[in-house]
C-alpha cells in the first residue's frame, strides 16, 4: 500500500500550485514594447474552434483504443483467468447490474468518499493558511505536518475504526486522516505564493482591509486550494477503497475483497471500473473544464 | 484639492543578512501643493524608497514625514504594474474605484473612459496577462489617474513604453494637471522627461541616498520639446548627477540651486558632505 509520504513527493504539485498568479513578470524592458501596440485585435486568447476541439477529441479517443488494445493482447498472452478480456469484464459488469450491488455499492462509496473528502478539505483548508499567516504556528506546528505525513495509511484506518467503531463514521474520518496532511502541506506551501506587492497595492489606493482580503488575497489562493482539491479528491478515493476493504461490509472496496477471496479477476475488474469510470468523468468533464475557466487568465491558460 | 509633502531629517535603513542599506540619509524636503516635482538619480539611490514613505507603505523611516491634509487621497503608479492578473484590464480600474464607494456602474465607465484616455480602447476585458509590458503599464496608469487622486505618485510611469506612446502619455498627463492641477512625484531615469513635464527636478546620489541638487524648471507652459532653454536645464541636471556619482564622493563643490531660497525645502548637498 501507499503511505501519504509517497503520495506527497510524488503528487506534490499537480500543475504547480505554488507558481502563484501568473502576469506577476515585471514589465517589459524599455523600447520592447511594439511601436503600434494599440492595434489589440489579435492580442487575447483566441476562443477553441469546433476543428481544435474535435482533433482534441480525436486523440483520446485514440488514446483509450490504444488502452484497450493493449489489454486485449495482454490478455490473450497471459490467459483470461489471469486478466480476463475486455469483453469479459463488461459481461460481469452487466451481471453485476443484474445481481442489483454494483449501483447501491457506488453510492455508498461515493457518499463515503465526500464525506471524507469535504473534512480533509475544510480542516486543511484551516490549518494551511493559518500555518501560511502565522509564523508562531509554523514554528509550533509545521514539523507536525512531517510526521502526520510518515505515519502510515493503515495505522491511521486502524485506529480510526479501534476508536470510533467499525461504521461509516469511522471510514469517513479514517479517510480524511489519511489524505490530510498532503492536502495541507499543498495548501500551506500555496500560501508562500502569495504576492506581497498587491496587497501594497491595495493600501496604497487606501481600500480597506476586508476589501482586500476579500479581493485581494482570497482570489490569490483559489488556483492552489483547486489543485489541492482535484489532488485530495483523487487520494480520498483510492485511500476509501481501503478503508473499506478493512472494515466495512458494503461499499466498492468491499466488494472487490469479496471477489477477491473467492479469486474472481473478472469480478474484481467489474467491482473496480465502473468506477474508475465516474472518477475519470468527474476529472474530465468536470474539474478540468472548471479549472481551465476559473483560472482563464493564466497565461499558460491562452493554449 | 491638493496635498503638500515633508520630509524632515528622514533616514532609511534596510538590514538584511548580507548588507547593510543607507537608502535614505537625513533627507529634507517638502513638495508644495500643486506642484508637479520630478526625482531623478542613479538606481538604488532611494527614489522608490522615498514614494514608499510618501504612500505611507514604508514606515520604518526615522525623521519625520507629514503629509497635509493626513487623509489626502494618494494614487501610486508603482515601477512595476501591480495589476490583479485574474481582472481585467477594466475590472483592475474598476476595483480601485469601487473600494472608495463609487458604484459599480460609474466605476465601470470611469474605467472605460481612462482606459480610452492611455489609448487602450478596445482592451477592456483583456487579463493582464495576455497584454504586452507596455500595455499593462499603462493600465496602470488609467488605474492611477481614474481616481483622481490629491497626491500622485508615479515610480518612471513610461520607461517601459516606445517613445511616440510615451511622448503621448506625456501629453495627457500634463493635459490632465492643466485642468486639474495636483501635486505629483515623479520618478524618472529620463532627463528630458524630467525637465519637460516637471516644476521642480531633485537629484539625488547614492551611497547613501541624499539629495544633491534641486532645480526649478522656470520654462513656461505648454513647453516646447525643442526649447533650448530645456536643453540647458537639462546640461545642468547632466553634470550634478555625474559629478555626484563620482564613488570616492570627494566632491566639494555646493550643489547647483537655479533659484533663490524658498524657505526650508531648500536642500543643498553641504550639510552632507560633511559626513563623507
Ligand atoms: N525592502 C528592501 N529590503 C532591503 N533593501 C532594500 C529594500 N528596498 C530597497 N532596498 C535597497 O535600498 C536602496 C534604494 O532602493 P530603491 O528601490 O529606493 O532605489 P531606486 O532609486 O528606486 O532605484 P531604481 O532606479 O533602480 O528603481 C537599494 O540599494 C536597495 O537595494
Ligand atoms: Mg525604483
Amino acid at each position: 500500500m501507499t503511505s501519504t509520504t509517497d503520495a506527497t513527493a510524488t503528487t506534490g504539485r499537480p500543475g504547480g500550485p505554488s507558481t502563484g498568479p501568473a502576469g506577476a513578470t515585471p514589465g517589459t524592458p524599455p523600447g520592447s514594447a511594439p511601436p503600434d501596440d494599440i492595434d489589440t485585435e489579435q492580442v487575447g486568447m483566441p476562443p477553441r474552434t469546433l476543428s481544435e476541439r474535435l482533433a482534441s477529441a480525436g486523440w483520446t479517443a485514440l488514446s483509450a483504443v490504444l488502452l484497450i488494445a493493449l489489454w486485449q493482447v495482454v490478455s490473450m498472452r497471459v490467459g483470461s483467468t489471469v486478466l480476463p478480456r475486455p469483453i469479459q469484464s463488461i459481461g460481469a459488469i452487466g451481471d453485476a447490474i443484474e445481481a442489483g450491488y454494483l449501483w447501491s455499492d457506488m453510492r455508498i462509496t461515493a457518499v463515503r468518499i465526500a464525506g471524507a473528502f469535504a473534512l480533509a478539505l475544510s480542516l486543511a483548508i484551516t490549518f494551511g493558511v493559518t500555518l501560511g499567516m502565522s509564523k508562531l504556528a509554523t514554528k509550533l506546528f509545521g514539523n507536525w505536518v512531517t510526521i502526520a505525513a510518515s505515519i502510515p495509511s493503515l495505522l491511521y484506518i486502524v485506529i480510526a475504526y479501534l476508536w470510533v467503531g467499525l461504521n461509516d463514521r469511522a471510514a469517513i474520518i479514517g479517510g480524511a486522516l489519511v489524505v490530510l496532511p498532503t492536502i495541507t502541506f499543498n495548501i500551506w506551501q500555496g500560501m508562500k505564493s502569495l504576492d506581497p506587492e498587491l496587497s501594497e497595492m491595495s493600501r496604497a489606493f487606501g481600500v480597506n482591509r476586508r476589501t482586500t482580503i476579500a479581493k485581494v488575497l482570497l482570489p490569490q489562493t483559489l488556483p492552489f486550494i483547486f489543485a489541492a482539491s482535484r489532488l485530495g479528491l483523487a487520494l480520498t478515493w483510492k485511500i476509501m477503497i481501503f478503508v473499506e476493504l478493512l472494515g466495512r461490509s458494503s461499499g466498492v472496496g468491499y466488494r472487490i475483497q469479496y471477489w477477491y477471496n473467492l479469486f474472481n479477476m473478472e469480478r474484481v475488474l467489474a467491482a473496480a471500473i465502473p468506477f474508475i469510470l465516474v472518477m475519470l468523468t468527474l476529472e474530465f468533464a468536470v474539474l478540468r473544464p472548471l479549472e481551465r475557466h476559473l483560472f482563464r487568465w493564466k497565461r499558460e491558460e491562452s493554449r | 484639492m491638493s496635498a503638500t509633502l515633508r520630509f524632515d531629517e528622514v533616514s532609511r535603513r534596510f538590514r538584511t543578512k548580507t548588507r547593510n542599506v543607507h537608502a535614505l540619509d537625513r533627507v529634507t524636503l517638502e513638495i508644495r501643493p500643486l506642484e508637479f516635482t520630478a526625482l531623478v538619480g542613479p538606481s538604488g539611490c532611494g527614489k522608490s524608497t522615498l514614494l514608499n514613505i510618501a504612500a505611507g507603505l514604508d514606515t520604518g523611516y526615522e525623521g519625520t514625514f507629514t503629509l497635509e491634509p493626513a487623509d489626502a487621497d494618494r494614487a501610486y503608479l508603482f515601477q512595476s504594474h501591480r495589476l490583479l492578473p485574474w481582472r481585467t484590464a477594466q475590472a483592475n480600474v474598476s476595483f480601485v474605484l469601487e473600494a472608495r464607494g463609487l458604484g459599480r456602474s460609474e466605476a465601470r465607465a470611469t474605467a472605460r473612459r481612462y482606459l480610452a484616455l492611455v489609448g487602450l480602447a478596445g482592451c477592456e476585458d483583456q487579463f493582464p496577462a495576455h497584454l504586452s509590458g507596455g500595455m499593462r503599464q499603462r493600465v496602470a496608469l488609467a488605474r492611477a489617474l481614474a481616481v483622481d487622486p490629491a497626491l500622485m505618485l508615479m515610480d518612471e510611469p513610461f520607461s517601459a513604453l516606445d517613445e511616440i506612446t510615451a511622448q503621448r502619455m506625456r501629453g495627457e498627463l500634463l493635459d490632465i494637471h492643466e485642468i486639474e492641477p495636483r501635486t505629483v512625484l515623479f520618478v524618472t531615469h529620463n532627463l528630458a522627461e524630467a525637465c519637460y513635464l516637471a516644476d521642480r527636478v531633485i537629484v539625488m546620489a547614492s551611497n547613501p541616498g541624499r539629495i544633491v541638487a534641486d532645480v526649478t524648471i522656470e520654462v513656461p507652459r505648454p513647453r516646447d520639446h525643442e526649447d533650448l532653454r530645456l536643453a540647458e536645464y537639462q546640461r545642468e541636471l547632466s553634470h550634478s548627477l555625474f559629478h555626484h556619482s563620482s564613488p570616492t564622493g570627494t566632491q566639494t563643490a555646493p550643489t547647483t540651486t537655479d533659484q533663490p531660497a524658498t524657505g526650508p525645502s531648500d536642500t543643498t548637498g553641504d550639510t552632507h558632505h560633511a559626513t563623507l
